[in-house]
């Protein structure tokens, strides 16, 4: 893939009065991570469902792996997307879902079942593979979703909070294939509030807040340019660039 | 170490705590039943059977006061009562017990309450709670009863002991309903085979109590039992309730009768709720150990091979697939297009008394075929997949996937049972050979237009909100404006298919046409045959663009 695997261009949604999202630009190399953060509320699942083209923008526009965000027949072959609540259903086992999944890209079942098989191996999900999702805790459905995001083999993957609900050895298996991922030549968008993840593996971080896009840097940038110059870490930078105007600092 | 005040905590309940608990449940019950337009509508058309039968009793009562006024001794006050009442207290407690068996007898927020009251208190509570839930029930067809023996005595004496009757009835059916229930979770927990047959055994209690209720046997089953219905101790409720009645003797024995026992078997019932209930709760519950004979493979439905073999693109065998997969461990789903076969129990029942099959049998198969097809499934594309509508809409598969996959799962399950069914009520009636043959073409061709045909209208009126159901269970049905378009087409198409296919149906069709119209217009059998090609032409025409609509209305589909 040449070129850029997300740019976004003036990209707003406004619900009624106020903007979701508000004149957002980026621009993500291919093969890399972005990590991107922001209070509850600020913005990031209306900018992963405009990039995924689950809705449409009220102005601006975007592509993602070269394809406008408005032609999503174009477009769906080319991302995953794994949204905060994994989308399943509950009266399938993992497998089912999986090869339900694989089935909507087009995927035969011979090629997906192998697919599937290796894939729920690595996540260590293999043994409960035919036991219905109802009865999954939280973090074996988390692990189902991640699996159907990248079963195709996506150029770019849209993860919402995809360590949330995980024990730290499935958490660790998310980190590893991110970093997998962005080793070959996927890129990854990644939604989420756990800060060392995002400091671990983005090369880009983003901060939004009331839609608006506040900060964008490298992680040791942004570290660097917090509080005057202070050695501070990914928490700090979070704080301060989302903090109330008028509010004071938590360490003021 | 366990002390006597604690032993006493845990099977005593405080009814302070007991009162707070029902007070919250009743609150929590009622602000989810306003968002539960599902059953706001069930219970609209539950109040409407309760007025009628506050209306019969109202007029029951009235008529017996009448009587009782000119001096005679009416039926129900010389035992009838007994028999009502009882009945009534019977009822009441079988309710609740089902109740109790339910999710409304489970513990809410996994336990929580239990680490913050005795058992005893949580399950007063229940109790507590159920008994104001179906007071109601009791009270108001009771008041009616009083209102009417009042108006026709002329005196409002006779609410007293109504009201006493119908409190008495609802605390200790209660009372003895709910740990009944208790002890019926238990042992249903405690045992795998009951577990697993517990939907098939509840499907057929609810079956047995519709087929009793509508086919008048209810009666019967009550002048069988009449003798131990009026005795005691349940057959003092009705001296209770004519107690304060004028003309009527009361037996001291009867009223003191239902009175004290009523008392202490409310008590005794409060107090055996709590062992019941920890009996109940304190279930391990069996859970399948499934055959854990070897490695887990790739998942192979008989099911999914076939649509293999009908379907081409892996997105539409999927989506089909899927969908049957769904409804078969989900049958929640078919609740909603249960309802009219309540309607066809009197058939059955004139079907089986004559012992022949009327010509409109067929007829009535076709349509409720292709309208439980319709319904069920292609009725509501977009929000059958809840939250995981996105898996579809970021996937290449698009809406012509969508539609035939819909059309697809209906066809290999619904084509086959309504032909079958349609065309041997066809051979039963007497139907000619070309007659039974056209049954069966118009089967299968039904079925499969309203798929069509639904999933078209489905996705312009999509609903994503769910019904509850019992314990977590939900299902999302169809949004009501689909389903009204959806029925209103797929009706007119059938009749306008029967009119152009048999005479006698277009003469039926004229008559019961003629009827409506105003300033006395009546329609002939050839007028209702003309409009019925008019229709069948605009629904062939409609077919294609419903399918188009839904094609694009799929694939354009937005998150709002």
């Amino acid at each position: 893939m040449t070129g850029p695997a997300i740019r976004a261009d003036g990209l707003t949604k406004r619900y009624g009065g106020g903007a979701a999202v508000d004149d957002l630009d980026l621009d993500v190399p291919a093969g890399s991570v972005y990590g991107f953060l922001g209070p509850n509320g600020a913005g990031k699942t209306t900018t992963m469902r405009l990039l995924t083209a689950l809705t449409d923008p009220t102005a601006g526009g975007a592509e993602v792996a070269g394809v406008p965000v408005t032609d999503r027949s174009a477009l769906a072959p080319r991302i995953g997307y794994l949204p905060a609540d994994p989308p399943v259903f509950d009266e399938l086992t993992g497998w089912e879902q999986l090869q339900h999944v694989a089935r909507l890209h087009g995927l035969g079942d011979d090629e997906a079942d192998a697919r599937i098989e290796s894939l729920l191996a690595r996540f260590d999900l293999l043994a409960d593979a035919d036991r219905r999702i109802e009865s999954y805790s939280t973090g074996m459905t988390k692990k189902v979703g991640v699996v159907a995001a990248m079963l195709h083999d996506p150029d770019v993957l849209f993860l919402d909070e995809p360590t949330s609900g995980l024990d730290p050895r499935a958490a660790r298996t998310v980190r590893d294939t991110v970093a997998d991922l962005a080793a070959g030549d996927a890129t990854v968008f990644l939604s989420t509030h756990v800060l060392p993840v995002v400091d671990e593996l983005a090369d880009t971080i983003g901060v939004i807040d009331d839609g608006v896009l506040v900060a964008e840097g490298d992680p040791e940038r942004l570290k660097s340019t917090a509080r005057e110059g202070s050695a501070a870490d990914l928490e700090t930078v979070f704080m301060e660039v989302t903090a109330d105007v008028d509010a004071p600092l938590p360490d003021a | 170490m366990s002390t006597r005040r604690s032993r006493t905590r845990e099977g005593v309940p405080d009814a302070g705590a007991a009162v707070e608990l029902a007070r919250v449940d009743i609150v929590r019950s009622y602000r989810w039943l306003r968002g539960q337009d599902f059953w706001l509508l069930y219970g609209a058309v539950s109040a409407v059977g309760f007025a009628f039968v506050t209306v019969f009793a109202y007029s029951l009562g009235h008529d017996t006061g009448v009587a009782l006024a000119a001096g005679e001794t009416p039926w129900f006050a010389s035992g009838g009562a007994a028999t009502v009442w009882s009945v009534v207290w019977l009822f009441t407690a079988a309710v609740v017990a089902v109740d109790a068996v339910g999710s409304n007898g489970d513990l809410d927020n996994d336990g929580h309450y239990l680490t913050l009251r005795p058992t005893a208190d949580v399950a007063a509570g229940k109790v507590a709670s159920a008994a104001v839930k179906f007071a109601g029930f009791v009270v108001l067809p009771a008041l009616g009863l009083a209102l009417g023996l009042s108006v026709g005595l002329g005196t409002p004496a006779p609410v007293l002991g109504a009201f006493a009757a119908a409190t008495v009835t609802v605390a200790s059916a209660t009372a003895v309903g709910y740990p009944v229930g208790f002890l019926l979770k238990g042992v249903v927990r405690r045992s795998s085979v009951l577990t697993r047959l517990k939907p098939v055994l509840g499907v057929g209690v609810g079956v047995a109590y519709v087929a009793v209720m509508l086919t008048g046997e209810f009666t019967t089953v009550v002048e069988a039992l009449r003798p131990a219905l009026r005795a005691p101790p349940l057959g003092w409720l009705g001296e209770l309730s004519l107690a304060t009645t004028p003309g009527v003797t009361p037996d001291a024995v009867g009223v003191a009768g239902a009175l004290v026992p009523g008392v202490a078997l409310t008590g005794v019932g409060v107090l055996l709720a709590a062992p019941t209930a920890r009996y109940a709760w304190r279930a391990d519950r069996t859970v399948s150990t499934g055959d854990d004979a070897g490695p887990t493979t790739a998942p192979d439905h008989s099911v999914d091979r076939l649509l293999g073999a009908v379907t081409r693109a892996p997105a539409t065998r999927g989506v089909a697939s899927t969908a049957l997969l769904r409804v078969y461990r989900s049958p929640l789903q078919l609740v909603f297009v249960a309802f009219p076969l309540l309607a066809a129990i009197p058939v059955g029942e004139r079907v089986l008394a004559s012992g022949t099959v009327p010509w409109y049998a067929p007829w009535l198969a076709v349509w409720y075929g292709a309208w439980a097809a319709g319904a069920a499934l292609p009725l509501n594309p977009l929000g059958n997949h809840g939250s995981a509508l996105t898996s579809l809409l970021t996937a290449p598969a698009d809406g012509r996937h969508a539609v035939h996959g819909y059309v697809a799962a209906t066809a290999v399950v619904a084509v086959p049972v309504t032909l079958t069914v349609a065309v041997l009520l066809a051979w039963l009636s007497g139907a000619t050979t070309l007659a039974t043959a056209s049954v069966g073409v118009a089967a299968a061709g039904a079925v499969l237009a309203a798929s069509v045909l639904a999933v078209g209208v489905g996705s312009l009126f999509p609903r994503f909100e769910a019904v509850d159901f019992a314990g977590s269970r939900r299902a999302v049905p169809p949004s009501k404006v689909a389903y009204g378009a959806f029925s209103t087409v797929l009706t007119a198409t059938v009749v306008s298919v029967a009119a152009v296919q048999n005479a006698l149906a277009s003469e039926v069709v004229a008559v019961l046409v003629s009827r409506t119209l105003p300033f006395g217009w009546v329609v002939d059998a050839s007028s209702v045959e003309s409009a019925a090609w008019v229709v069948l032409v605009a629904v062939a025409l409609a077919l294609p663009l419903a399918y188009q609509m839904a094609v694009v209305r799929l694939r354009d589909y937005r998150l709002s």
